[in-house]
Order: structure tokens, then sequence, then C-alpha cells
């Protein structure tokens, strides 16, 4: 099943390559530039709404007591790494149009700004997941951080409305056009197959970095066990 | 620069980043 996700993905990213590079037409004010689109917005749904969101619900259900599993903790941290993955992906990306639209790599712009903050977040969240603790305390921090970290979230979103910034504004999620978006149909067309091949990607690197934290979680339960064996037996050897 | 290589450049920086993030992940699965 995860093979065939993976080759439907691998086909649907090189459909969203010819369209974006070749099919899509350039802008009438950017020019090719424009084709960044196709990249930059599919990395920030991931990262952000994706990855963090459902970095977010797992962390939640393991909270909630009536839910908790160590399952929810695990695709918690897994989910939020690929999420770091895209975010600084988006940001790259982002930075490469800033230079090739507003003639700088960086400014300190209420969208680039809040998308920073978010980065530097999971990143903290991430290393907070390798600080040493028991499994459930370990668990425990790093679910409320995951909730703490995500209130940046709607944040980013509404940036580039409660702030006058650089970056132009939603062409897609317009809260009044959403039936007629202000976007070319051919570009428009681009953008979601772009967007579903990224989200399948996402799913399936989910799921193979799900499959990896269990294996290192069973690792770290399996030293723990041989650890503790290990000092029993010295203790068992040790004159009284 | 033009703009193709401003494209050029983000699209191949979003290609090595992900072909980077898979071979990691599928070498780490490894037994």
């Amino acid at each position: 099943m995860t093979r065939v996700l993976g080759i439907v993905t691998a086909a649907l990213l090189a459909v969203t390559a010819v369209m974006a590079l070749v099919v899509s037409p350039p802008d009438a004010v950017q020019g090719d530039a424009v084709r960044l689109l196709y990249v930059h917005v599919p990395t920030a749904w991931v990262a952000m709404y994706l990855s963090f969101g459902v970095t977010s619900l797992a962390s939640a259900l393991w909270l909630w007591p009536r839910t908790r599993r160590r399952s929810w903790d695990l695709l918690a941290g897994a989910s939020a790494e690929i999420g770091v993955v895209f975010i600084a992906l988006t940001l790259a990306v982002g930075s490469i149009w800033g230079r090739a639209t507003w003639g700088v790599w960086w400014t300190w712009d209420a969208r680039l700004t809040t998308t920073a903050v978010l980065l530097v977040l999971y990143l903290g969240y991430l290393a907070l997941r390798r600080v040493p603790a028991d499994p459930d305390t370990r668990a425990r921090r790093s679910a409320i951080a995951a909730l703490l970290a995500f209130v940046d979230v709607p944040i980013v979103h509404q940036s580039v409305v409660w702030w006058r910034t650089l970056h132009q504004q939603a062409s897609v999620l317009e809260e009044n056009r959403l039936l007629h978006p202000s976007i070319h149909g051919s570009m428009l067309w681009t953008l979601l197959v772009g967007l579903t091949a990224f989200t399948l990607l996402y799913f399936w690197l989910l799921v193979h970095r799900f499959r990896l934290a269990r294996v290192e979680d069973e690792a770290e339960d399996r030293r723990l066990e041989l650890a503790l064996a290990e000092r029993r037996a010295e203790a068992d050897v040790v004159p009284a | 620069m033009t703009s193709a290589s401003y494209v050029f450049g983000g699209y191949a920086v979003t290609a090595v980043v992900i072909a980077g993030y898979v071979w990691w992940l599928l070498r780490r699965a490894q037994p």
C-alpha cells in the first residue's frame, strides 16, 4: 500500500513539474518567477496546516486521558519533523522568490518573521523531544509545547491581513471569493495538482517516519531493559 | 539573474532537500 502511494506521489509530482514549468502561463507582472508559487504554496500548506495540525491533534489526543496512547506521541514527533523540513523549504523558496520579485533575499516583514518564528518554535519542539526523560514525562511536555507552538499558525495565516506587508494576500482561500478566486484557471489547476501531490508526499513521508519512530522507541525500551538487567546483575555480585 | 534562474534555483533546492530527507529516512529505516 505504501509502495502504491509512493508511486502515485512520484507520478503526481512529475505532472506538477510539467504543468508548473511548461503548461501554465507566465504571470503578466512577475513573468516566469510566478512558477515558484507551485512549490512555495504546497510546501507551506504541508508544513503549517497538515504537519503541525496533525502534531497538535496527536498531542491533544495524548493529553486527553481517555485517548492516551504512546502512538499519538510518536505520531506528533514524526509529523513535526516533516513540518520542520517543509517550513524550512517554504522559507528558502520564498527567499528566492523574494529576491526575484522584491529585490531582496530577506526582509523583516510580518509574514516572513512570523514564519521564521514558527520554524524556531518547532525546532525547539524537536530539541525538547531529545531531552532525556521517561517516556510519559517527555510525551507530556512535548504535547504541551506542540499546542503552544501551534498558536503561531493562525498568526502566520492572518499576518498579511493584520499588518501592512510586502507579502501578497491569499489567492485562493480568500474569505469573500472562495468560489471565484483571483487566479487564472490554468494557474489554479496547476496549484491544485501541486497541493494534491505534496499532500500525498506528506502522507508517504509520515508513514515512513512513524514506522522509524516505532522502531527507535522499541530499541530505546530494549536498551533500558538491558541496562536495568546489568544493574541488577551488578547488585547481585556486590558483597553485602 | 533572470527569472528563469530563480525558478531553477527554487525547484533545485526543493528537489535536493526532499530527496535528501527521503534518503536519510530510508537509510535510517534499514535494519
